[in-house]
């Protein structure tokens, strides 16, 4: 097994379930777990609360977005064609 | 004698197949069909967004002028203490409520109804979109998240934007038990036997030498139960040449 995915979260799993499983769940999960920039004071600190629930840990701003990140390029094409997301 | 098969015996309706109801949050549907919805616009806060175990995106509680509190199918990009809008005069934007006949072509829309009040039906699991394609005067064609052109009523509401939760299937579930219990929390049976693979008593396909169907896979619409197993109804089977 290559070094990288030893650190990696798929490492739990071992040699096991295929390599190109492994890297795609290694993938997502850290990115999943990095901090995001807030949509609202732009800073470095969302964090995933639950499925598709994000928060800013400075700000408290919650929203939501992608299931495993704070936003999918077809959502982010909505948001800009039909202009806000309500107001705050 | 022969067993009954896995359809007859989830007919019954006992716990075992039952979808666990009693965890959900409650229906999420649009608002009531009245006169404001029919004539004005409502408007409400965002108070509260949660995950909810009867569907794949988030719900929000939302509360409106009138302090009536609703469950709300979230869009992306959508904050909690943001206001919505739900009616005819709603604008057009990410998260509001409107009838089909005032959202511009090309719009994406989500949970959108069947019939003028029945509180939206298509387009609810998460990361999908529907696409207005045309206005006529007396229909509205939408496209449907599988291709399909969807002839509606322009009375039908449907609300703007993508629904939250996208990318839902990326990350692989890597190992059978984890399915089984995706599955089990809503009550669908996994792993799946096949009939093939059963013993004569307990399917019609089971039992022989080798496995083998033994018989004509295609059944009657009104077979009755036990024997209704295959290719139900089939307009035609085999490969499309």
């Amino acid at each position: 097994m290559a070094v990288s995915n030893k650190s990696s979260s798929a490492g739990r799993f071992g040699p096991r379930y295929g390599r190109r499983i492994r890297v795609k769940i290694s993938n997502i999960e850290a990115q999943m777990k990095q901090k995001h920039k807030c949509p609202q004071c732009g800073r470095k600190s969302v964090k995933r609360i639950n499925t598709a629930i994000w928060q800013c840990t400075k700000c408290e701003t919650t929203f939501a977005g992608g299931t495993y990140l704070p936003d999918t390029p077809v959502g982010r094409v909505s948001q800009k064609a039909s202009g806000k997301v309500g107001s705050e | 004698m022969g067993k009954r098969i896995i359809s007859q015996r989830r007919g019954r309706g006992t716990n075992t197949y039952k979808a666990p109801s009693h965890r959900y949050n409650g229906k999420v549907k649009h608002r009531n069909y009245d006169t404001l919805e029919r004539g004005g616009v409502t408007r409400g806060v965002v108070r509260e967004l949660f995950n909810d175990p009867a569907r794949t995106s988030p719900v929000a509680t939302i509360l409106f002028d009138n302090n009536e509190e609703k469950l709300f199918l979230v869009p992306e990009g959508l904050r909690v203490g943001s206001n919505i809008a739900t009616g005819t005069m709603a604008e057009v934007e990410v998260g509001n409520t409107l009838p089909l006949r005032n959202v511009p072509e090309g719009t994406y829309i989500y949970n959108i109804e069947s019939r003028p009040g029945d509180g939206g039906k298509f387009v609810r699991s998460s990361g999908t979109y529907a696409t207005l394609i045309a206005h006529d005067s007396q229909k509205t064609v939408i496209q449907l998240p599988s291709g399909v052109m969807k002839t509606l009523n322009p009375e039908c509401r449907c609300t703007i934007g993508v629904v939250a939760g996208g990318g839902r299937k990326e990350k692989p579930l890597v190992k059978a038990g984890k399915k089984f219990h995706k599955l089990r929390s809503k009550s669908t049976l996994y792993p799946k036997v096949r009939g093939v693979a059963m013993n004569h008593n307990d399917h019609p396909f089971g039992g022989g030498n080798h496995k083998h169907a033994g018989k004509g896979t295609t059944s009657s619409r009104n077979a009755p139960p036990g024997r209704k197993v295959g290719h139900i109804a089939a307009r035609r089977t085999g490969r499309r040449r």
